[in-house]
């Protein structure tokens, strides 16, 4: 679990290129020993907000602190980071024991030091017989541990991880990502995730914050961001489908309109349910998912049987959250969404 | 407080070259403007000046340059498009082709000048030039005889152009590919034929890069030296500056000369940018 | 069939463009190589000279290489042009970097300048410069000249480096930062070697337009001629045919070097930066 010590603090970071916010006020606290995860669709600002930590860019206003320290105005060389691109950016004009010594040689260690602290971390990731190839001569799963490796090989406040298994193939990038966690869980080092796949962080974060446009719409758990998405935007994005929505209102104490959210899941088909049109159907295995429509809302069921399109269907709603221009206010309502 | 900012390097980076650049031209180029308002005494004068637009030197410098540029302008640019266009299709033999055309860009200017000069190619009598003619059953004129100011100018322009069309035509080669095929392909569909695609599509697609280059080369040729000096038996206003300083006595003429040189540049480079701030904007 | 014709037209394009670009460099090797009768005295006495290798000779190279003049022009035009090259890269390189750094805006201002340094005529500023060097005591010195056809070189390299440095993928620039380099350990140990042929391209490229150059050269250093000094001295004096030894040997390292760059010469470079 993580600590309770503050390893990369953002205070209200804003960046513009021209006359488009790409940060605004962005707030953040990564604790150490954390797995922190920076989830968000191309365009939201994630790749802008992790080139303004590691110093590539510079914020328009606002703070960056790591270990407490102000490194606003610190570049790159100077803030301890480690870093692990999508494209693993290993320089191709050194072999794997040259890319994994750079950050050593830069720091001016003794080629002794340099070999006594690559050899062990070449070891870890299980890279040792190919330390003397040329890395454009090595697989995609070797160039990303050894990026891993040259990432690993100095003791960073905190490591920076850009899309790191995307360029993986999907049968590795499975156990990649569950030897990632267990490093880190071994290290007990702070990790900061970046991606655009829910997927890859839903098991391994400890907290997912979620980038929209340049601002956090939620930071939470994975099983929060799916259970009690903060606001209907957060609905949508995460999970395999979207959340539904229903207009609703909740009468008990003040009557309050707004909609009722709603996972798939849970939905129930019951004689007690509200009538429901199937506008169509899909089968995959031994799961059919209906499209169904009430009064101009729309929303997927998942049934045992398949239903033809045209006819009526009685559902009803385990729970649901209740959503007020878009936000979240109450979790957890038991009970049918009524009109 | 201050802090030091990592665009502060980069621009200390810049600077050797900006101070190299000023020192090296700017600063020469107003020292030339200064002297040729100066006579030996020390004075400030129109004098030279009245003095060049009262005689016919800088009226005819003036006139020849500007027939020497266009010519050579109108050449190069007709040829250089051939070339792209050639590049721009596979064929066997297009590498040999490709380094082909380029060799004169590496053939100094001074070598390129006496090839073509008075002893070789258009010699007055009998060069190489005549040859080929006189094998063909053509009509040879005295080339570089002063009193044949057409065929003067002709040499003039076909060596220059020889010199330097491959970089025009480079130029527009990287124009060409950045058209993308498909417009081509969906023209063709429509019926267009080769020369329509030439003048609808190619042509207009180009015309930043044609105007880049036209400008360009324009100021080169206000430029040209050695091959004038060599090949063109009256006075352009670089071969009139040189005239001027090596006879004692003429120095501030030559200032002058050279100041009215620097003029016309500067009036084609401000167009150049002018063009380009424009062409960006729309 | 149908393809085949269908070609006609371009070869016929091809093999014209390509006469015209080779006849005169076969002009200059027949006149190199072949007895003075077949060539110049042809010329001069108002025959025409033959078009074909009529005969073959080493003579004129002799003629020209038993000028004691040459040597100290060979070494001249050799230091002049690699000092040159050299640095062109020495300011180039930091230059081009800092450009590729800065804000657009910026950037454009800046190469905007040397743009219109380059546009300045080399008539105008050779003599200014001639007479501020001949109070330093750098007139008919190689390094003075070096530093005045620097001036049309620089900005063409940088230009021609910046372009290498912005087609290097940029994340490999932000993982040296990271992994602790400072900016000039990144140019010398990331950004320079993997450049390295857009690099070796720009110093070809300046070594070749100063070993070409003819204005400041005649200006600044008359005395002690570069070799496209001593062409033009020997033909005003009459000698022609040492004159095509002397062109033989300016054209053939220049020839090579185009062959070899030709890949490297980039429209966008020799329209001065101009659609960076």
């Amino acid at each position: 679990m993580p600590d309770n010590v503050p390893r990369l603090e953002l205070e209200g970071v804003s960046k513009k290129f021209g006359k488009i916010s790409v940060l605004d006020k962005i707030d953040l606290k990564v604790m150490e020993n954390e797995f922190f995860a920076i989830l968000g669709p191309s365009g939201s600002g994630k790749s802008t907000l992790l080139r303004t930590v590691i110093g590539i860019e510079t914020p328009d206003e606002g703070r960056i602190l790591i270990n407490g320290k102000d490194v606003t105005d610190l570049p790159a060389n100077k803030r301890n980071l480690s870093v692990v691109f999508q494209s693993y950016a290993l320089y191709p004009n050194m072999t794997v024991y040259q890319n994994i010594a750079f950050p050593l040689k830069m720091r001016r260690l003794t080629p002794e030091a340099i070999k006594k602290r690559v050899l062990p971390t070449a070891e870890r990731l299980g890279i040792t017989d190919i330390l003397q190839k040329n890395v454009t001569k090595i697989s995609g799963g070797q160039k990303q541990r050894t990026a891993l490796a040259r990432a690993l090989v100095r003791e960073p406040a905190i490591f920076l991880l850009d899309e790191p298994l995307s360029n993986l193939d999907a049968r590795v990038r499975f156990r990649a990502r569950e030897e990632l966690r267990s490093l880190q869980v071994g290290l007990r080092q702070s990790f900061v995730y970046v991606t655009h796949d829910q997927f890859e962080v839903s098991n391994i974060a400890n907290r997912v914050a979620v980038l929209h446009n340049g601002k956090f719409e939620q930071i939470s758990t994975f099983k929060e961001l799916y259970e009690y998405p903060e606001t209907k935007w957060v609905g949508d994005f995460i999970g395999n489908y979207p959340m539904n929505f229903l207009p609703a209102s909740m009468v008990a104490g003040d009557r309050t309109e707004g909609e009722a959210g709603f996972r798939t899941e849970w939905i129930e088909v019951s004689d007690s349910g509200i009538d429901c049109e199937v506008q169509s159907g899909e089968t995959v295995g031994d799961i059919n998912f209906l499209y169904c429509i009430k009064d101009d809302s729309h929303f997927i069921v998942k049934h045992d049987r398949y239903v033809e399109p045209g006819s009526m269907l009685k559902c009803s709603v385990r729970r649901c959250n209740l959503y007020v221009d878009g936000k979240l206010v109450k979790k957890d309502i038991i009970g049918q969404p009524q009109r | 407080m201050f802090r030091w900012k990592e665009d502060y390097t980069a621009y200390l980076l810049i600077l050797p070259a900006i101070v190299y650049v000023a020192f090296f031209s700017f600063v020469p180029s107003i020292q030339a403007v200064y002297e040729s308002f100066q006579t030996p005494s020390k004075q400030f004068v129109l004098s030279n000046y009245q003095l060049l637009f009262q005689g016919t030197d800088l009226r005819n410098s003036i006139y020849n340059t500007v027939v020497v540029t266009l010519l050579a302008l109108a050449i190069q640019f007709l040829v250089a498009m051939v070339i792209a266009t050639i590049l721009m299709k596979e064929f066997r033999g297009k590498n040999f082709f490709q380094v082909g055309f380029m060799i004169p860009f590496g053939v100094a200017t001074i070598v390129a000048s006496y090839v073509f000069g008075n002893d070789n190619i258009f010699a007055i009598s009998g060069g190489y030039a005549n040859t080929i003619l006189h094998y063909i059953g053509l009509p040879q004129p005295q080339w570089i005889n002063p009193n044949n100011y057409i065929f003067n100018v002709l040499g003039l322009v076909i060596a220059d152009s020889w010199k330097n069309t491959p970089i025009v035509a480079i130029v527009l080669l990287a124009g060409m590919t950045t058209i993308p095929p498909d417009i081509y392909a969906a023209a063709t569909v429509d019926g267009a034929g080769a020369i329509s695609r030439f003048l609808r599509i190619t042509l207009p697609n180009l015309s930043n890069y044609i105007a880049i280059a036209l400008i360009i080369r324009g100021v080169s040729e206000f430029n040209i030296f050695a091959m004038a000096q060599f090949l063109f038996p009256h006075k352009i206003l670089t071969t009139l500056v040189f005239s001027y300083y090596g006879i004692s006595g003429t120095t501030y003429l030559s200032y002058a000369v050279a100041t009215i040189l620097l003029a016309f540049i500067v009036l084609f480079s401000t167009l150049v940018l002018l063009y380009r701030s424009w062409s960006q904007k729309s | 069939m149908n393809r085949a014709w269908r070609l006609i037209p371009l070869y016929i394009g091809v093999v014209i463009i390509l006469l015209y670009t080779l006849f005169p460099l076969y002009i200059l090797f027949l006149l190199a190589f072949t007895p003075a009768a077949y060539t110049t005295i042809a010329i001069h006495s108002g025959n025409y000279p033959t078009l074909y290798p009529a005969g073959f000779t080493l003579y004129n190279l002799q003629a020209a290489f038993g000028i004691p003049e040459i040597m100290t022009a060979l070494i001249k035009s050799l230091e002049t042009a690699f000092l040159v090259g050299g640095l062109a890269l020495l300011i180039g390189i930091p230059a081009a970097y800092g450009l590729s750094r800065l804000k657009p805006k910026i950037a454009s201002i800046i190469s905007t300048t040397l743009f219109f340094a380059n546009m300045l005529p080399s008539v105008t500023i050779a003599i200014p410069i001639s007479a501020t060097f001949l109070r330093l005591g750098l007139n008919e010195t190689f390094l003075g000249l070096a530093l005045a056809q620097e001036l049309i070189v620089l900005p063409l390299t940088v230009f021609m480096l910046l372009g290498a440095f912005q087609s290097l993928p940029r994340e490999i620039v932000s993982q040296a930062r990271v992994d602790g380099a400072g900016l000039m350990t990144t140019i010398y140990t990331v950004i320079v070697p993997l450049a390295k042929a857009g690099v070796a391209a720009a110093f070809l490229l300046s070594w070749m337009m100063s070993w070409d150059e003819f204005t400041f050269a005649v200006f600044l250093s008359p005395a002690q001629p570069t070799l496209p000094i001593l062409i033009y001295e020997y033909v005003t004096r009459g000698y022609i045919l040492e004159a095509a030894a002397f062109s033989m040997i300016v054209t053939i390292p220049v020839v090579v070097l185009v062959i070899f760059m030709a890949k490297f010469l980039k429209g966008e470079i020799l329209a001065g930066g101009l659609n960076g």
